[in-house]
């Protein structure tokens, strides 16, 4: 592998630290979007896909079974790959530097 | 929160105000060579100062919640070859954490864009915080591990030790160089790819070694890096309005993209690979994936349409990987007296796993491994670096020895400037100190300051003797049937020597 060979990649990813509500979270980003995958690390869990990944705030309150929000979505919010965009009801991971 | 949060972040945002009292550009204390006028700036997160204060309070609950039932609950012994190792990374990762906080400070006060403002603020307030969970994980670990020495020394010795200069070094940079260059060097490089695989791919690491503690205290770190992420993105997507930025940003990249992989880099290898026994990914197969095809990959691929080109010397970073580790490691426990953690060896079974994962690993290693083995008895009196034929040259920018990418075919060189020889561990850091002599001269390096020493006395005057003031901090295995002293290492008869330079080469133009 060289810097011409530099892969064209359009993988995005949430990394959320272990626990319930990663849990929830996963499960609700595997009803609202296409072809994500999750893997277990362990300490921590990855929900990754191509372009982008919504995160709705709703989905996960189902899954949970009580209510959620933005700021405790962003708590166990370790870390991601791409371009977080907050809005009310909802956190997207896209493409970093897409408009 | 609710619906009304951008709202909010709108109303907020729109109390804003300019000084009379002052002209705008007295106002900033330092300057940048940024064009930053007039343009829109994005903020990702809109968090208000209200609900940054509401989720840091629920993550520290979340936190001191498991170091509370960590104090109360004993989950069997943490694994001996982690916990001496994070002697050396944690002491120096909470003085990083302070710096970053001070770079902050300046970019708050110089990059001038409100959205930006409020963003590098609540940074200033996070790495102070990551600088006090880390400085409680090191308590943590003094007061519980069953050999608290090098962790009661931790916050001095990132001051003295020459193994934390690589650090010191790219942190001072950080502080000394142009506001805005500091934004995408350390957002951009160091937080969104290097310390992402530490913290996050390293915090497998220490869950299975039975850390739990600093399991939780990295990725409680990560979720704040995550605004950090964002606050790089948001810098440097502003920058990009204007082409006047684009050689600014090229160069910028260009130069922290190699001092990273140089410092932050190595840190990472280093750790991934040498001190961990519950061997999963190789530091090289983590670097793969997280670095060179989520974040080279992903990020480069968006600037090819501003005409920014990837770093020059990506070739070179991506084959350092086969090396990197295992040059560094051949640094810490061939000068092992000098360092304040007791160092574990590695094994049959680590040269197999290593052998495997990087082929053609024990023809370059496998004797200096035999060699080190060969010398941990204090009655010997012989010690590994003298062994070694002594210390070699250290870079005059990133403070690394010039062992890299391999002893063997090492890339340090001289140059001459105003008269005066300076050594560089590579190209990359060759240039660096070419396009800015002033940024990166006028300190001691440890070959200055220590020449002509007593090895014995270099360790003494960097404080890494225990409380009887004769026994070594370091040990060079985990259990010796005998701890060294200052008079062992006396008697093995090493005085520091300044080698002969590596010979000139010139820049092509």
């Amino acid at each position: 592998m060289n810097a011409m060979s530099l892969q064209e990649t359009h993988a995005v990813s949430a990394k959320l630290m272990a626990g319930e509500e990663a849990d929830a979270i996963a499960n609700a980003a595997c009803t609202d979007n296409e072809s994500i995958a999750i893997e277990d690390h362990g300490s921590y869990l990855t929900i990754s896909g191509s372009g982008r990944i919504m995160l709705s705030i709703e989905s996960i309150e189902e899954e949970l079974g009580r209510p959620y929000d933005v700021p405790t979505l962003l708590v166990v919010l370790a870390s991601y790959t791409g371009q977080v965009d907050v809005e009310d009801d909802r956190v997207y991971i896209k493409e970093a530097l897409s408009t | 929160m609710s619906a009304s949060l951008s709202k909010a972040y709108d109303r907020v945002k729109s109390i804003d105000w300019d000084p009379t009292y002052i002209k705008p550009e007295e106002k900033l204390v330092e300057k940048t060579r940024f064009h930053l006028e007039g343009l829109k700036p994005l903020d990702p997160f809109k968090t208000t100062v209200g609900e940054y204060f509401k989720m840091e309070q629920e993550k520290d609950n979340r936190h001191y919640a498991i170091l509370e039932a960590a104090s109360r609950l004993s989950h069997g012994e943490a694994d001996p070859r982690w916990m001496e190792g994070m002697k050396f990374g944690l002491s120096n990762l909470s003085a990083i954490e302070y710096s970053a906080g001070r770079q902050m400070g300046r970019m708050a006060r110089t990059v001038a864009p409100m959205e930006l403002r409020q963003g590098y603020m609540m940074q200033v307030l996070d790495e102070m915080r990551h600088t006090q969970l880390e400085m409680n994980t090191l308590r943590h670990h003094m007061r519980s591990w069953r050999d608290p020495a090098g962790y009661d020394v931790a916050l001095h010795a990132a001051g003295s030790s020459v193994g934390g200069g690589i650090f010191r070094s790219m942190c001072e940079d950080f502080m000394t160089c142009d506001p805005v260059e500091t934004s995408l060097g350390l957002q951009v490089f160091v937080e969104t790819a290097y310390s992402n695989v530490f913290f996050v791919g390293l915090s497998s690491a220490a869950a299975a070694h039975g850390d739990d503690m600093l399991a939780s205290t990295m990725l409680t770190i990560q979720s704040d890096e995550a605004r950090h992420m964002a606050n790089g993105w948001a810098t440097l997507a502003t920058l990009l309005q204007d082409d006047r930025n684009i050689p600014l940003i090229q160069d910028a990249l260009d130069k922290w993209s190699w001092r990273t992989h140089m410092s932050f880099g190595i840190g990472n290898n280093l750790f991934a690979d040498y001190f961990v026994r519950n061997r999963q990914e190789s530091a090289k197969e983590m670097n793969m994936r997280w670095l060179f095809d989520e974040f080279y990959g992903g990020f480069y691929q968006k600037l090819d349409r501003y005409g920014i080109k990837p770093p020059k010397h990506l070739d070179r970073m991506i084959s350092d990987q086969d090396w990197l580790s295992h040059s560094g490691a051949l640094y810490l426990f061939g000068a092992w007296p000098v360092f304040y953690h007791r160092f574990d060896p590695m094994t049959a079974a680590d040269m197999e796993w290593f052998e495997k994962k990087y082929p053609g690993w024990y023809e370059n290693y496998g004797s200096f491994w035999e060699a080190y083995n060969r010398m941990t008895n204090p009655e010997d009196h012989a010690l590994i670096i003298k062994e070694l034929g002594g210390l070699p040259n250290f870079c005059q920018v990133c403070q690394l020895p010039t062992i890299f990418p391999t002893p063997a075919t090492n890339t340090g060189r001289s140059h001459v400037h105003n008269g005066e020889n300076f050594i560089f561990c590579s190209q990359g850091c060759h240039e660096i100190f070419v396009n800015d002599p002033d940024h990166y001269q006028g300190f001691e390096g440890f070959l200055d300051r220590y020449a002509g020493f007593d090895l014995a006395d270099v360790t003494l005057d960097m404080g890494f003797v225990r409380e009887d003031g004769k026994t070594l901090i370091a040990q060079p295995v985990l259990e010796p049937k005998r701890m060294w002293t200052l008079d062992d290492l006396r008697r093995c008869g090493y005085e520091v020597v300044k080698p002969p330079a590596p010979p000139v080469v010139e820049l092509a133009a």
